[in-house]
């Protein structure tokens, strides 16, 4: 055979030749991809299905037409809005002077929203415990100072769970939205300045809007973790209104009711899906827990 | 903007009081000298330290949960950095699926996993056993493992690798000697994080355990709400301080992968 | 003049002003005067302060000491959006969620004029930098030139007695740079604004400026037009700085001949004015700077009561079409370097020959020698000495 022949063939095969679907590098996600479905997926279809057969579908109807799980339901979005602006108004500014201020008093500011994020949650809960008690640490200061007569009642109702979740939750709004303010051009500002801005207008018209996929990474993520609490408003709120998690609990443990206590679990997961799918539209949730690098 | 500052002192302090005073006050009152939990405590003392590590339901809880913690991290570890490779270099169909299966431990509510979880151990009669607490938390590190991974190989230069085949080296080889050496960082994180979700977690834990098998915050958990005294509080101490630990450590490793690099 | 021009061009005086960061001295003193309409560059190396000086005029930093004057009022301690001045940045600084228009629009909108006034300075402006139509796009949709002239115009559209420009062309390629070069020259012309030019290339500052100043470790080595920056560099750096040059250094000496430049290697005449000029005494060390295009290069000595010659060894010739360049080797690491145009040449020595390189005296510039202040004399450098002619 000619070598023109031969190099004919071989563009023509190469031409054949596509790239895999799966390749050697692809194959190494099945392992946790299986264990992944074994252990996690698994048990949470069974769950679904125990909801459905446990002893029937009308256990939804039963979940949706009960007051008291409305209620809770409702309770429950209202907690998490209010705990969501709390973050939002705290950690706004908290950020905001993390990015502004010298890179010394910067960590510290980042330290002291880290730190408290490492300790367990459930010993966060418990230390609001020991602050909001009557007998204990706040009340304490406010009754030595003279601010009140009586201890006030700062926890057993919702603004113990608020102020714990808050505290808790508040990371989740710094971390986004200070790296949403890290990415921004450092000229924008003097440049808007410059231009005849006051420094406030500046702040509204181009620093702020600049942000907002930040406040939204943030909310979405503050909100969708907050709905699912249970330690906090367990220890912290009062056990007359509860929190939707507090009711699935309440029906596996005590009422052993397990069809129910899915058919629970089934709406509160189909409600976080739905809100993370919905904000991950408007946020850039990936960029902002660091997953991935924005596509200039 | 020195002219606002006393408005930013005061709301730096304010919030940063806010956020810290909680854990130092929980460190305090594990020194205290009474038998109840008051404010302020009347003395210091060790006696609740001394009382944890005297009562066995505190130490068999210790020891369960490192066990656990360790033998999650170890294999979230695995995984995660198989399927972060994967993740990364691989070409394979679905991705979005793929990755936003990873990422669903993160995203279902503790309580639903832990429901699920419960549920299925005891149909499979593995509930209250310490491999299904296991599996469970493993679960839970996975996909810590697998960001921390990948963030790691993503800064990774692959001609690195290519030099090393061309000097010769086999994939195996190569993997060992090159690749993990430089996505250790990632790795390491990845472990860290991994060991301390499962050291904290607390939900599911509740859900699996058993009086014969329980993990710290088990017992944190039951002695909070029975508010009996402050050894719980001496408890709470040191499951931070490990965190504090690990958290200090991961940082040094961090730094002085940042200087090698 | 087109009718968005400054109804009060901008007279900018700069006084001493001074910036310390930490050790570094950002600027050392810096004095500067320009008129208004004028185009200003300041030229120099990266940290030689130029950026800094800039700044300090924005606003965006506060010069240690020292005083910024806007057609004779002192604007140092007004707050940036006080001052009432144009700046386009390196980057471009363009607000990535508004378009085009709403870019240029903003500064008017911060004046809050009546609405049918913005459009219609917004429009006027795009058209000025030739982006009529482009108005609704956003900065990502634009290229690189296309961002820059936004940039210009939301600079400009306010009418500022002052323009102050960053580096505004480092970011594009060369024959870009070149047609915006033109453009930025044009258009501060037809608006008569005063411009403050921020560079490291002396191309771009010498094809575009009135008046340049040269910067040197946070201060004004020189500032002058281009020709005198070229033709009479006031300092060592500045000639070396600018453009191509052969330099000669040692003391200045005189006798009954006249004066010249003596190191232990060689004596080279100097003109009388060029002596005075500098107001040196015998005995200090001195620099000689000649341009290539002054230097003959011969096969033969050359006899000549008023010019310099030495004799040295034609190391490399470089053809560049319009010209060559020589470079001759005259012993002791001293070199000469001459550009010919092409055609002027009648005999073209080559290479390894041995030559003799001339020059008019009075093409000869005295300068200062900082560095060698306080050097011991003639630092021996021990080699082949080329012989030395002194020609009378």
């Amino acid at each position: 055979m000619s070598s023109t022949v031969v190099a004919r063939a071989a563009a023509r095969a190469a031409a054949r030749r596509r790239p895999p679907v799966v390749d050697g590098w692809g194959l190494l996600i099945l392992p946790g991809i299986v264990f992944l479905l074994l252990a996690f997926g698994i048990p949470l279809l069974g769950m679904g299905l125990r909801s459905l057969t446990d002893p029937s579908p009308v256990t939804y109807l039963e979940a949706f037409q009960t007051r008291t799980f409305l209620i809770s339901m409702g309770y429950t979005l209202q907690v998490a809005v209010v705990v969501t602006l709390a973050c939002l108004l705290l950690g706004y500014p908290w950020a905001y002077l993390m990015h502004t201020t010298a890179p010394g008093v910067r960590w510290v500011l980042a330290g002291m929203v880290i730190l408290p994020f490492w300790s367990s949650l459930l010993v966060r809960t418990y230390a609001w415990s020991v602050l909001l008690r009557p007998s204990g640490v706040i009340n304490f200061i406010l009754l030595a100072l003279g601010i009140v007569h009586e201890p006030l009642t700062l926890m057993g109702n919702t603004l113990g769970v608020v102020i714990g979740m808050t505290q808790i939750m508040l990371p989740f709004m710094v971390l986004p939205l200070f790296a949403v303010m890290s990415r921004m051009d450092p000229d924008l500002v003097p440049a808007a300045q410059g231009l005849g801005a006051r420094p406030a207008t500046a702040f509204f018209r181009i620093f702020l809007p600049l942000t907002l996929p930040g406040i939204a990474a943030g909310v979405v993520l503050v909100f969708v973790v907050s709905l699912g609490f249970y330690i906090t408003p367990t220890v912290l709120g009062n056990a007359r209104s509860p929190m939707f998690s507090q009711h699935i609990v309440n029906q596996t443990t005590v009422l052993l009711d397990f069809g129910l206590a899915s058919a629970l679990a089934v709406i509160l997961l189909v409600v976080t899906v739905v809100l993370i799918y919905v904000g991950s539209r408007f946020a850039s949730l990936g960029e902002a827990l660091g997953f991935e690098e924005r596509r200039q | 903007m020195s002219r606002s500052l006393p408005l930013k002192a005061s709301f730096v302090g304010l919030v940063g009081l806010f956020l810290v005073a909680p854990t130092v006050v929980v460190v305090i009152i594990s020194f205290t000298s009474a038998t109840v939990l008051s404010f302020p405590p009347p003395g210091l003392d060790t006696r609740w330290y001394a009382k944890f590590f005297a009562d066995a339901q505190w130490t068999n809880a210790t020891v369960t949960s490192f066990v656990v913690g360790v033998l999650s991290m170890a294999l979230a570890t695995t995984l995660g950095t198989l399927a972060a490779l994967g993740l990364v270099r691989g070409r394979f169909p679905g991705r979005a699926v793929v990755v936003a299966l990873i990422l669903s431990p993160l995203i279902v509510p503790s309580v639903v996993v832990a429901l699920g979880m419960y549920i299925f151990y005891v149909r499979v009669g593995l509930a209250g056993t310490l491999p299904a607490l296991v599996l469970a938390h493993t679960a839970l590190g996975f996909p810590f493992v697998v960001v921390n991974v990948a963030a790691s190989l993503r800064t990774l230069d692959e001609t690195v690798e290519q030099a090393a085949r061309g000097l010769g080296a086999g994939p195996l080889y190569t993997f060992f000697r090159v690749t993990l050496p430089l996505i250790l960082p990632g790795v390491v994180a990845g472990a860290l994080f991994a060991f301390i979700t499962s050291w904290d977690e607390v939900v599911v834990a509740l859900f699996l355990s058993t009086p014969l098998m329980q993990t710290l915050p088990v017992v944190i958990w039951a002695q909070v709400k029975n508010d009996v005294d402050p050894t719980v509080a001496a408890a709470s101490t040191l499951v931070s301080a490990l965190s504090l630990l690990i958290l200090c450590s991961w940082l040094l490793v961090r730094s002085r992968a940042g200087v090698r690099a | 003049m087109s009718s968005m021009g400054s109804e009060l061009a901008g007279a900018l005086r700069l006084e001493g002003l001074t910036k310390l960061y930490g050790e570094h001295l950002a600027l050392d003193g810096v004095s500067l005067d320009a008129r208004a309409g004028e185009f200003v560059t300041l030229l120099g190396a990266s940290g030689s302060g130029k950026t800094t000086t800039l700044r300090c005029v924005a606003g965006f930093l506060k010069p240690d000491s020292g005083r910024v004057f806007l057609n004779g009022r002192d604007i140092t301690g007004l707050a940036i959006h006080e001052r009432n001045i144009g700046m386009v940045f390196q980057n471009y600084a363009l607000f990535p969620h508004m378009t085009a228009a709403d870019n240029v629009a903003f500064p008017l909108q911060v004046r809050k004029l009546p609405r049918a006034e913005i459009q219609r300075r917004v429009a006027e402006a795009l058209e000025l930098v030739h982006l009529g139509g482009l108005g609704g796009r956003y900065p990502r949709q634009l290229s690189g030139g296309q961002q820059q002239r936004v940039a210009l115009a939301r600079a400009i559209v306010f009418r500022p007695p002052l323009l102050l420009m960053d580096e505004p062309l480092g970011a594009l390629d060369k024959k870009l740079r070149e047609a915006m070069q033109i453009e930025i020259t044009r258009i501060s012309r037809e608006l008569g604004v005063t411009v403050i030019y921020v560079t490291h290339d002396q191309e771009e500052a010498l094809a575009m400026s009135d008046r340049i100043a040269v910067y040197h470790q946070g201060r004004i080595e020189q500032l002058g037009t281009g020709e005198e920056l070229y033709e009479h560099p006031a300092t060592l750096f500045v000639a070396s700085f600018m453009g191509e040059s052969s330099i000669f250094r040692g003391r200045l000496e005189r006798d009954l001949s006249g004066a010249y430049l003596a190191n232990e290697r060689r004596r080279i005449p100097v003109a009388e004015a060029a002596c005075a000029r500098l107001g040196l005494r015998p005995g200090q060390p001195a620099a000689l700077v000649v341009r290539p295009e002054r230097v003959r290069v011969r096969g033969a000595a050359e006899r000549n009561g008023a010019s310099a010659s030495v004799r040295g060894v034609l190391r490399e010739v470089v053809y560049l079409g319009s010209a060559r360049k020589y470079l001759v080797d005259l012993g002791g690491e001293q070199q000469v370097l001459a550009r010919v145009a092409a055609g002027a040449e009648q005999d073209w020595p080559s290479v390894g020959q041995e030559v003799t390189v001339s020059w008019d005296l009075e093409y000869g510039v005295l300068v200062a020698d900082e560095a060698a202040e306080g050097a011991p004399p003639g630092a021996a450098a021990p080699a082949e000495s080329a012989a030395l002619e002194a020609s009378r």
